[in-house]
């Protein structure tokens, strides 16, 4: 009976984190390049039953004692490109991120969302450098950009922007201010098929009516896990205080 | 479920900002010279959710949850507005990149793009403020009209027909000009951000001056009504978050002892 009681439990902590990741989905709607999370989830402690008595144990099934978070998956579907008619957007459609130097190490974004620095180098909106194939792209004013990626300022190239894309994006986690690092194993590269569109940017791939519906299905599935709960809890009163009364 | 009441206000917060600066830009769109402003949003940092008692599938390569969102700078469009004839000789509007200087009353300079000057009692060319335009330009005596070139060159005309070079009018660049710091009444000021100001004469390097023109303000009105629109759903959606968070929470307060 108390094995009921933590199984709701879970139950309901999972739907929190669910709840979370879907609010933070919700929360980004407007983040330029933003990739939405889901939840998988997996059963939790599985347990063969078997019956005795006869001689030898019998299996009878398999028994699970509740849920648990299994991962939390980055969603890395474009999302759709809007214009924005500023010079200082820019929009990758195609594969590949844009790489950028974080005081952490290199960090990679999908958010075009760029100005120039006082310095005259192209920044991130959290002052990021942005980098180009010969590192910090400096370019001192007005700049174009090209669909393949050459940035040209003051009517000459200056440098071309560093794309790189991932054969395993699964492991790529997520650090906050809108980048990407890379684990071990993301096997970065140099993306290819991308087209570079100034005057545009990305937006979140955010869903609002996917994330809503996922929201209600989650707080839905957190109450019936509560009231499971409460069942088992008065099914414990009722043991403990009537059972063996005359 | 503090965690996602806290999401869902970071996006309040967020949304709300958006919405002010939208408010600001509508507001703008009859002020000369006017730059509407655009705010930037980032996620915030991730969390894992080992540490949280979120029952967890010991494979999981990665768990981490988000929690919200900022508005990390609201930047400056610089994009020039549209040209519009005045037919006044000391309505100035700067075809092109840089800024006018002034010199405020307390020695500060500060730059604008706003070039409806007038001519003050001592026949100096200031700005609506009464700020002398820098480096400072005065008509001598007797002289009853003007004419400014696009190349800046001030020249004052007496009453006889006579013309005489007042001066010539400087325009400034900024590295970043979306690093000046509003300083309102169309006045920027110069910072770290936005790097030093670099002198340069009209027409060699910088934009042209037209005289009887005056820049209108850049605000794209359409847009702005669209974005006022997306700001405010994205705000209810960001509402709805807390209330199932509320929901949640009252159904986990159900459970205690009774």
């Amino acid at each position: 009976m108390l094995r009921g009681i933590y199984t709701a439990a879970a139950g309901m902590d999972v739907q929190q984190a669910r709840v979370q990741v879907l609010s933070n989905n919700i929360a980004n709607l407007a983040t330029p390049g933003y990739r939405r999370d889901t939840v998988t989830f997996t059963s939790f402690l599985t347990h063969a039953l078997y019956r005795y008595g006869e001689g030898r144990p019998a299996p009878v099934g398999r028994h699970d004692l509740g849920a648990a978070v299994g991962q939390v998956v980055t969603d890395f579907t474009p999302g759709p490109l809007v214009n924005t008619g500023d010079g200082h957007h820019v929009a990758i459609a195609g594969e590949g991120f844009f790489t950028v130097a974080t005081p952490a190490g290199e960090a990679y974004t999908r958010d075009g969302t760029f100005s120039v620095d006082a310095e005259g180098y192209l920044i991130t909106p959290a002052g990021n450098r942005v980098l180009g194939e010969r590192g910090p792209i400096r370019v001192n004013g007005p700049f174009t950009i090209s669909p393949e990626g050459a940035v040209s300022a003051g009517g000459q190239v200056v440098d071309r922007l560093r794309l790189t894309a991932f054969d395993n994006p699964g492991a790529l986690e997520k650090t906050g201010g809108n980048v990407f690092v890379a684990a071990g194993d993301a096997g970065p590269r140099p993306a290819a098929g991308f087209r570079l569109m100034q005057g545009w940017l990305e937006q979140a791939n955010a869903d609002l009516a996917r994330e809503m519906t996922d929201l209600l299905a989650a707080t839905r599935s957190y109450q019936g896990a509560a009231r499971q709960l409460r069942a088992h809890d008065q099914l414990l009163g009722r043991l403990v205080n009537e059972v063996g009364k005359v | 479920m503090y965690d996602l009441l806290g999401i869902g206000r970071a996006a309040l917060d967020a949304q709300q900002t958006r919405l002010a600066v939208t408010a600001n830009n509508i507001a703008n769109v009859n002020t000369t010279a006017f730059k509407a402003s655009r705010p930037s949003f980032q996620d915030l940092v991730y969390q894992e959710l080992a540490p949280r008692a979120i029952p967890l599938d010991r494979a999981a390569a990665r768990a981490q949850a988000g929690t919200g969102t900022a508005v990390v700078a609201s930047v400056r469009d610089d994009t020039p507005g549209a040209l519009l004839p005045t037919g006044r000789a000391l309505d100035l509007a700067i075809e092109g990149e840089g800024f006018f200087a002034v010199t405020t009353p307390a020695g500060e300079t500060l730059y604008t793009r706003d070039g409806a000057f007038y001519l003050d009692a001592e026949g100096r060319l200031v700005n609506g403020a009464g700020y002398a335009v820098a480096p400072a330009i005065a008509l001598g005596e007797g002289a009853t009209g003007l004419e400014i070139r696009p190349d800046g060159t001030v020249t004052a005309v007496k009453a006889d027909g006579a013309t005489e070079e007042a001066g010539r009018l400087k325009l400034y660049t900024f590295a970043n000009p979306a690093g000046l710091e509003a300083r309102g009444g169309n006045l920027f000021a110069a910072t770290d951000a936005s790097g030093a100001p670099r002198e340069i004469a009209p027409g060699e390097g910088a934009g042209l001056i037209r005289s009887g023109w005056l820049e209108a303000s850049n605000t794209d009105l359409a847009g702005e009504m669209v974005a006022l629109v997306l700001a405010q759903r994205a705000y209810q959606a960001a509402a709805r978050t807390i209330q199932a968070a509320d929901e949640m929470w009252a159904e986990a307060n159900e459970l205690g002892p009774r």
